[in-house]
């Protein structure tokens, strides 16, 4: 039994059950046993202690997500040396032992989703962002890409960057404090899955809620819906299920006694507006 | 019906080795806990308490813990748990190593280099003891489905067996119907013969058995078959005493019809004879007085009135030859040719032949009385009667002839179709000739005869009668 344990930050969320379907897909395809369990929240002490016990339980292979980069590089390297290769999805930690990454370049989504604010605020926006976890690199990439678009518009500046913890209801407090405390934010972007979500439902509370321009992550239902009623702007797609189907093949390959060629292994983004949020699915 | 029990069967024992595998794991999985809680606390004595003398338990206790951990890890064949119990397995192992690898280092005196090791040790056990109460959970739910399953599938059983004691029912119900009906079927039908049998007024039919039939049944249809005979030999028997009955009864009358004749017969010739033995005395004295005198006529005259008179009187109700007829005959005929002299002439012509045949008496005189009465008699001169007797293929023909005043045509014919009833006596006008002569011979020869009138060619009547020739030998 060729036993692979992933370990997302966080168990019962869209973005990471829909890369288990495509990692469960290819595993029954290749035979392998596939055991997911990931904290209830994001949790990154948890998840570590999840890492170990798939290390100590002498799996054939680990798939999990940096969340924290540097956190995560003891427990890479334990891993490693028990001879377990471990395969980081969605956000790297390019400085451990990590033995390949599979993801999106976070840099040029986020240089889309500035295109994107470009587009819907006309050149013209004071930006609250709302992030997962302020020190996630892939999320911190997103935002470098993002600011590396706008910076060439003189009258769009990012006014304050918050966290959400990865909670769409603390995204919603955090846009509720953005407008409070910043109440000439006229724009949002929401970094990470649930972000935009938490943004849009405040924002759509609001009289003049089509005067913000709103720009987004992945595809949870909620901002497909918001793009579709005008609300959301439009949001940057990732492939979840692609990236379980490649970690799968990434370890497979590993098995089989051959090297991965690469260490980054790209999977694709969509960008998602109203002009093609029908062709989504 | 057997299959599907043997399948029930089956199926239950399917469900209780489900369960017996559940509780086994149970067992194992509860083992596990507290193994691995004993080594634990070996290594916390041995490591904290220098208490190394208690190695051997420790070892003792991981060994089992194993041991425990390998039966755990193949107790199941669901992909999930086993998953979950393998990985149980390799964190025992990598969780004894690191205690093992601790103990030894304590022993071997090396105490700063096993504590960092026991304290990995304690750390997997906290880990261990994680994915043992994931386990749990994943056990629980497991056995939570296995149970619903078992329901359900006990549910299904149960179902099943009720279906099959319906249809079992349903189908000895039908048995018994069809059954009942089979034993019932023949019983009806062989009420129905016996009772259309009672209503017959004809023979009675037997059943024919058939084959494969209840034994009861064939024991009463052969009664039935043997009672019916036994009515059908009643009926013929019934049947023949009833026709022979009806024989006698014809017989008799037919006796009575002759005694009624001859009476009448007799009655007649009474009243023309006043006393016959008186007579025949007289005749006798007359006739020997006129021989003593020298008459010659008349005491032939005499001898054959005489003979004439003792014919009619001595075979008044005998049967008699047609030579008896023929003297009789003879003697008739000498009286009356006294009595008519020349004028009638009397042809007899019996062939010998017919002497033996027999008959009633007084048969022929009074067919020629009756000629001579009704014919000839008024004739001055060459009255002419004749009588003939022969026999041609064993009958007897009679016939009278005469060439008197003769018959009227029409009269005739219906004298011919009137000749054997009643009536006839009348149209004859109160002769006792021919209508009795006829009905005494039609009773005697059981209606074998012929009898006819005829208009003779030159005058005259003749009467021709043709009876069986019947002598003493049959």
């Amino acid at each position: 039994m060729t036993r692979i344990s992933f370990i997302p930050p966080i168990e019962n969320h869209p973005f990471w059950l829909a890369a288990r379907e495509g990692m469960a897909k290819e595993c029954h395809r290749l035979g392998f046993n596939l055991d997911y369990v990931g904290p209830d929240i994001v949790n990154q002490d948890r998840q570590i202690e999840l890492i170990e016990i798939a290390i100590a339980s002498q799996v054939d292979g680990i798939v999990t997500s940096a969340v924290d980069p540097g956190r995560f590089d003891a427990v890479i390297r334990s891993s490693v040396r028990n001879g377990i290769p471990i395969v980081l999805i969605g956000s790297d930690s390019p400085g451990s032992l990590r033995t390949v990454f599979v993801g999106i370049d976070n840099v040029d989504a986020g240089r889309k989703a500035g295109n994107l604010m470009i587009e819907s605020s006309g050149g013209k926006a004071l930006i609250g962002v709302v992030t997962g976890y302020s020190r996630q690199l892939s999320l911190n990439q997103r935002i470098q890409g993002f600011t590396e678009a706008i910076s060439e518009y003189p009258e769009m500046r990012i006014v304050t960057v918050e966290e959400s913890g990865f909670d769409q209801i603390n995204a919603g407090k955090r846009t509720k404090e953005i407008l409070l405390e910043h109440p000439e934010v006229n724009a949002f972007l929401g970094v990470s899955t649930n972000d935009i979500e938490g943004i849009a439902r405040i924002i759509s509370e609001k009289s003049n809620s089509s005067s913000f321009s709103l720009i987004g992550f992945d595809d949870v239902d909620f901002t497909i819906e918001s793009i579709k009623n005008g609300l959301v702007y439009g949001t940057i797609v990732q492939t979840p299920g692609q990236l379980g189907i490649l970690s799968t093949e990434a370890l497979a390959a590993v098995f089989s006694g051959g090297e991965v060629p690469e260490s980054f292994i790209e999977t694709e983004t969509r960008l998602i507006t109203l002009e093609n949020v029908k062709d989504l699915y | 019906m057997s299959i599907s029990s043997i399948i029930i069967f089956g199926l239950n024992g399917f469900i209780f080795f489900k369960y017996d595998q559940i509780i086994d794991q149970y067992g194992l999985f509860n083992d596990y806990l507290v193994a691995i809680n004993e080594v634990g606390q070996e290594m916390e004595s041995i490591i904290r308490q220098e208490n190394f003398d208690r190695k051997n338990l420790f070892f003792f206790n991981r060994d089992k813990l194993l041991s425990n951990a390998r039966r755990l890890r193949s107790s199941t064949e669901d992909l999930n748990l086993g998953r979950r119990y393998t990985d149980l397995y390799f964190l025992a192992q990598s969780y004894t190593n690191e205690a093992t690898s601790a103990i030894r280092l304590m022993i071997d005196g090396y105490p700063s280099a096993a504590i960092p090791v026991y304290e990995q040790a304690r750390h997997l056990f906290y880990l261990t003891n994680q994915h043992y109460y994931r386990t749990y959970e994943t056990l629980a739910l497991n056995v939570n489905q296995g149970r619903q399953q078992a329901a359900r599938f006990r549910f299904q059983l149960n179902a099943a067996g009720l279906s099959i004691i319906v249809v079992l029912i349903v189908i000895s119900m039908y048995l018994a119907a069809a059954l009942s009906g089979w034993i019932t079927s023949p019983i009806k039908s062989l009420t129905t013969i016996v009772s259309n049998a009672a209503i017959s007024n004809h023979e009675i039919d037997t059943i024919v058995i058939e084959e494969h039939n209840i034994d009861e049944y064939d024991n009463l249809t052969t009664a039935y078959n043997i009672f019916a005979t036994r009515i059908n030999e009643y009926f013929l028997d019934m049947k023949r005493n009833a026709d022979l009955e009806r024989k006698l009864h014809d017989e008799e009358t037919r006796n009575l019809k002759i005694t009624n004749l001859l009476k009448v017969s007799e009655l007649k010739a009474l009243q023309s004879r006043i006393n016959p033995h008186f007579m025949f005395n007289s005749i006798n004295m007359i006739k020997n007085v006129a021989f003593i005198e020298g008459a010659g006529q008349a005491t032939e005259l005499l001898e054959s009135f005489g003979s004439f008179l003792r014919y009619n009187y001595d075979k008044f109700d005998k049967v008699v030859t047609i030579k008896d007829e023929y003297q009789n005959v003879v003697d008739y005929f000498a009286i009356q040719k006294i009595r008519m002299g020349d004028r009638l002439i009397f042809e007899i012509d019996f062939d010998q032949s017919t002497f033996a045949a027999l008959l009633p008496c007084l048969i022929i005189q009074p067919l020629v009385e009756n000629a001579i009465d009704h014919g000839v008699s008024s004739y001055i001169s060459d009255a002419f009667v004749r009588v003939e007797a022969k026999v041609v293929e064993k009958r007897v023909f009679l016939t009278v002839e005469d060439n008197g005043v003769g018959i009227e045509k029409k009269r005739l014919t219906r004298l011919n179709s009137l000749i054997l009833t009643d009536n006839l006596e009348n149209e004859f006008e109160g002769s006792i000739g021919i209508s009795n002569v006829i009905s005494r011979l039609s009773i005697f020869f059981n209606g074998d005869l012929h009898y006819k009138l005829e208009a003779r060619e030159r005058g005259g009547t003749i009467i021709r009668i043709d009876i069986p020739y019947k002598n003493d030998n049959g």
